[in-house]
């Protein structure tokens, strides 16, 4: 009983003693909760076409819901202050001496920190939380149903609260000082997302054919073969998207995984147990030196140094355009300081700096050896190419070949897009097609690669550029994602030669392949269930917008679908497009007190072969005639400017001016302006809009890029905002 | 009663305290003398259960006292460099020490403060170093706790506060069970108040002394001899452990009781002989010299 009552006085006692971080909580909390929900209600009430949700949506689905990812990182931030501020004891001597001298267990002092701790954090957060649940129930914004949303809120940042705190506690009873507490808390808190960054950047750098997918924060930091056992993955991981790219799950963005919050829930649970064994085993002497169990300090500083020391070469060498020699300076410059400065670290002093040669050696040893993997490919990750017995199904993706916008734009809470690339890995399935898996295993054994230069003055004149860049001309790069029958997911993208007849024939194959074509595009996902408002046609002469109805949304993607799955790789190197479609989705925005409708993209622009009749008919239908032509009574002048070798002093400006800082562009430019009617007649009938030469061009070669031409029409409301080419081989013969 | 034996206690390389075994009873003041870095506070932190030894054990009333409240709750610790609360008063530093000793006094911290001249509402951080030293003791001395470790308490108190500190530590001894053990790098500081004293020495125990018999088997003579004959007789019948002679007069250190001192030298009719007092510096000296040390660069 006495001891009962110890407990909740040391618990008392140590509130009291640090009354000072309740009440900036409570300040902190006031700030992050109470004044942007104020703020966002404002702003709804006074500009409710801006949203599409009502202040009651808002608090249930995004205060209590996506909000909750930036409360995290503020509950992380509050848990290192009340995890180091109530275990700072351990590294002043008086303090520790009078803790530990008085008649109380280790236990009852541990565990009464850590739950004075918690509730110095819980006290304020629950006030504040209860105390936006009434300001919503006075805006009649908070109803029963809201209720769960609020409860799993406080749950789920308890439990980020706990997982940051304890790892902070671990890093307070490692530590014998407060900055090595701090630096160790950053260390333990992310140190699993800092070996996936790391391997993320060796791979990037060494690996001619590693890739991931996504911009989103999950795929770049988050490896799935790298063990999340930092607190700074987890949580990254239980925000993240799921890895399935479907209109329903893209609802759930920003809404946390109930099931991974069981792993927070264990891993708080077993680092809050870490703590209390560490503090029970900590000596007291530990106070003010590095580390208190000196056991652990080769541990700790090859842990370190290692990673440190590659992160080092990756700056070196990205600052000096990913030279070899200058990530070889980096990681061992880097990794000597390294080494030197945890030997003062650890000893606080400046003598004895080579103590410990026999691990300075090994990890060098450690550090060249892993160097060498990478560099050379010792695992023979740029070669491995599944085999045939092992694989349940294979996602392509040729570049630039599928005529799609680079990335897919949804709107959802916010905006989020996925890449071309990323969404066929995740939605294309192609069995039974040999050529992928030949191709794939073709690729893999030329190894192909586009070579990088180090930028010097004259380098675009010397043989070895010029022959680089001229072979380099017909390199492509093509993704396969590998889904194998254990579950996994391998991934990599390939250099392939469309010169080499062969290579070709493969991709053609695969491009002719039925799964191909419907895995590339969400228009064909009847998963996505996409609604679009219109349809933004671009022809040769003509652009315009169809307003769309859901019955003529179903039959042009129904016409299109049929008549692009038929669409050969042949038909695409030698037939010019009659246009383009692509389907938007509009939204309200709001600018002061007006409102004005924007359209997202949605697809990027879908190329319409002349021999898309059905789709062609359906749009003349609707009133859009793709194919219509113009004569030169519709236009008053056409202007031709050619272009002085565009290419090739575009891109020896790009080295010069990533060499030095400074953009010289050398494109000489000359404008002849053209008003006769029988030249501009010519001119129109040899030229091609220029929308669709850009992705196409790395295809099908039959557009000139060396002149520029701009129609200036009769009637300004027939403006065209697109330039044109010329189509190789009809230039008129008075264009100079 | 609180036993050491063979303690050892190492920080890395350094040998804090080795092979150290001491016993320290009930009811005597136990006086620890060592230069700074002799392990002092060491086995100081180690006795009121701070520090674990890497070697030999410490119990206090035959139970161990690392990681055991109920041995604990026997013990005050007051380092040489005593923690207050942030921004505590003395009321609140009282507070929270009766947290955790139920015997806490509070009427009697709260006059012994007023006999002390230390304001109960005032910050503690504001007090000077003597003040939180005085103030210090007498929150040990509340606690009512049977073993009091002072280290190097009385530095830094004035001669009527460590008198007076002095004295409360002689009342208590008269009123309860009481045993202070007190840490000090000087001996005159200790000289008047410990019953026993124990001599640290780069990490070691020198020697354990109870001062009473000390100061009743050691006795400094000065007299006048008849003739050198009987002076070298004289110290062949005696247990001398140092001996001076200026002119006709010798002044010696001798081992064993006054009165048997006294006969043997009578024996020889001297001229002149008397027993001069002997601080407790000076039995030291005189002790630690035999057993080869000089105690003056130790000590003093």
């Amino acid at each position: 009983m006495i001891s009962k009552n110890l407990f909740f006085k040391l618990i008392k006692q140590d509130f009291k003693k640090r009354i000072w971080c309740p009440i900036l909580l409570f300040i902190a909390f006031f700030l992050f909760l109470e004044v942007p929900m104020m703020m966002r209600m404002e702003s709804i009430v006074r500009y409710p076409k801006s949203y599409s949700y009502d202040i009651g949506t808002y608090v249930r689905d995004y205060f209590f819901g996506a909000d909750a990812v930036i409360m995290a990182v503020a509950v992380c931030a509050v848990a290192f202050l009340c995890a180091l501020s109530g275990y700072a004891y351990l590294h002043k001597r008086t303090q520790l001496d009078t803790y530990h001298s008085l008649p109380v267990s280790r236990t009852q002092l541990f565990w009464s920190k850590y739950l004075s701790g918690i509730l110095q954090f819980l006290l304020p957060f629950l006030t504040h939380v209860l105390i936006c649940a009434g300001i919503a129930a006075n805006k009649n914004a908070f109803s029963m149903e809201t209720v769960p949303f609020m409860v799993s809120y406080i749950e789920l940042e308890l439990i980020i609260f706990i997982l940051a705190y304890s790892v902070s506690v671990i890093a307070a009873g490692l530590t014998g000082n407060m900055i090595i507490s701090i630096l160790g808390t950053g260390v333990l808190f992310s140190y699993s997302m800092i070996l996936s960054a790391l391997k993320l950047a060796m791979s990037s750098r060494f690996l001619k054919t590693y890739v991931i997918y996504g911009k989103r924060i999950n795929n770049s930091l988050i490896d799935e073969k790298i063990w999340c056992f930092s607190p700074l993955s987890m949580i990254i991981k239980l925000f993240s998207y799921p890895g399935r790219a479907t209109a329903e799950v893209t609802d759930e963005l920003f809404k946390y995984d109930d099931t991974y919050a069981w792993v927070l829930i264990a891993a708080a649970i077993a680092y809050t147990l870490a703590a209390y064994i560490i503090y029970l085993k900590r000596p007291s002497e530990a106070v003010g030196k590095t580390i208190a169990f000196p056991a652990m300090e080769p541990v700790i500083k090859t842990l370190i140094v290692i990673p440190a020391s590659f992160f080092c070469g990756i700056f070196f060498s990205e600052t000096a355009v990913g030279s070899d020699r200058w990530f070889l300076f980096g990681l061992i410059f880097s990794f000597v300081l390294l080494c030197i400065l945890m030997e003062i670290i650890f000893r606080l002093d400046f003598r004895g700096l080579l103590m410990h040669k026999r691990q300075f050696l090994l990890n060098g040893a450690c550090v060249m050896l892993i160097y060498l993997i990478f560099r050379n490919d010792v695992l023979g990750f740029d070669t491995y190419v599944p085999a045939d017995d092992q694989l349940q199904s294979c996602a392509v993706s040729i570049e630039q070949l599928m005529p799609l916008s680079r990335d897919i734009y949804l709107e959802n809470s916010g905006r989020l897009y996925i890449g071309a690339d990323e969404y066929r890995m995740i939605n294309m399935e192609i069995q039974g097609n040999p050529s992928v898996m030949e191709l794939a295993r073709k690729a893999a054994k030329e190894k192909l690669s586009y070579r990088s230069f180090e930028y010097y003055d004259g380098i675009e004149e010397s043989d070895l550029y010029i022959e680089t860049r001229e072979r380099e001309k017909t390199y492509r790069q093509v993704s396969f994602g590998y889904k194998l029958l254990n579950g996994e997911k391998i991934y990599r993208r390939y250099v392939i030669d469309i010169a080499d007849a062969d290579t070709l024939k493969l991709l053609s194959d695969i491009f002719n392949d039925y799964d191909y074509k419907l895995g590339s595009t969400p228009m064909f996902n009847s998963g996505w269930n996409v609604t679009f408002e219109v349809v933004q046609c671009i022809g040769n002469f003509k652009s315009d917008l169809i307003k769309l109805t859901p019955e003529m949304q179903s039959r042009i993607i129904e016409a299109y679908q049929s008549e692009y799955t038929k669409l050969t790789l042949d038909t695409v190197i030698h037939t010019i497009p009659s246009g383009t479609i692509e389907f938007l989705k509009s939204s309200e925005e709001q600018d002061g007190n007006a409102s004005f409708k924007s359209y997202d993209i949605y697809t990027g622009r879908m190329y319409v072969y002349p021999q898309f009749t059905k789709t062609l008919a359906l749009l003349k239908e609707y009133g859009f005639d793709m194919e219509g032509t113009l004569t030169a009574e519709d236009v008053k002048s056409i202007s031709v400017t050619k272009n002085y070798d565009e290419i090739h002093s575009s891109d020896s400006a790009y080295s010069a001016y990533t060499a030095t800082g400074v953009w010289v562009d050398t494109q000489e430019t000359s404008a002849v302006e053209y008003t006769d009617k029988r030249q501009i007649q010519q001119i129109l009938d040899s030229m091609v809009c220029d929308v669709f030469s850009w992705p196409i061009s790395y295809y099908a070669d039959f557009f000139d890029t060396q002149y520029t031409i701009e129609m200036n029409m009769e009637d300004t409301k027939d403006a065209f905002p697109y330039f044109h080419r010329f189509i190789i081989g009809k230039k008129p013969n008075f264009i100079q | 009663m609180i036993t050491a034996e063979h303690v050892k206690k190492q920080f890395d390389k350094v040998l804090a305290v080795d092979d150290v075994t001491v016993t320290i009873k009930e009811q005597e003041v136990f006086g620890l003398i060592g230069t700074n870095g002799a392990g002092k506070s060491t086995f100081l932190r180690m006795v009121s259960g701070i520090l674990k030894p890497d070697r030999g054990e410490i119990l206090v009333d035959e139970r161990k006292v690392y990681e055991n409240p109920k041995a604990k709750a026997d013990i005050f610790y007051i380092p040489d460099e005593q923690y207050f609360l942030p921004n505590a008063t003395p009321k609140d530093m009282a507070r929270f020490y009766k947290d955790f000793y139920p015997k806490f006094d509070m009427p009697r911290f709260d006059e012994m403060l007023a006999r002390f001249q230390l304001k109960a509402r005032r910050k503690v951080n504001t007090f000077s170093k003597g003040m939180k030293k005085q103030l210090s003791v007498l929150l040990g001395v509340c606690a009512n706790t049977k073993y009091m470790l002072c280290d190097e308490t009385f530095d830094g108190l004035d001669p009527v506060m460590r008198q007076a500190v002095k004295s409360i530590f002689a009342g208590e001894l008269a009123e309860r069970e009481f045993t202070p053990v007190i840490a000090s790098h000087n001996l005159r500081e200790l000289e008047d108040i410990c019953d026993c004293v124990g001599i640290l020495h780069q990490g070691g125990v020198l020697m354990q002394k109870d001062l009473e018999e000390m100061k009743l088997n050691i006795h400094n003579i000065q007299c006048v001899f008849q003739s050198p004959d009987d002076e070298r007789a004289a110290f062949e019948l005696l247990d001398i452990i140092k001996a001076d002679r200026r002119g006709s007069l010798t002044t010696f250190t001798a081992r064993g009781a006054e009165e048997e001192i006294m006969l043997k030298l009578n024996s020889f009719s001297p001229v002149f002989s008397e027993i001069l007092p002997l601080t407790l510096e000076e039995i030291f000296i005189s002790e630690t010299e035999v057993v080869g040390y000089d105690i003056k660069k130790l000590i003093f």
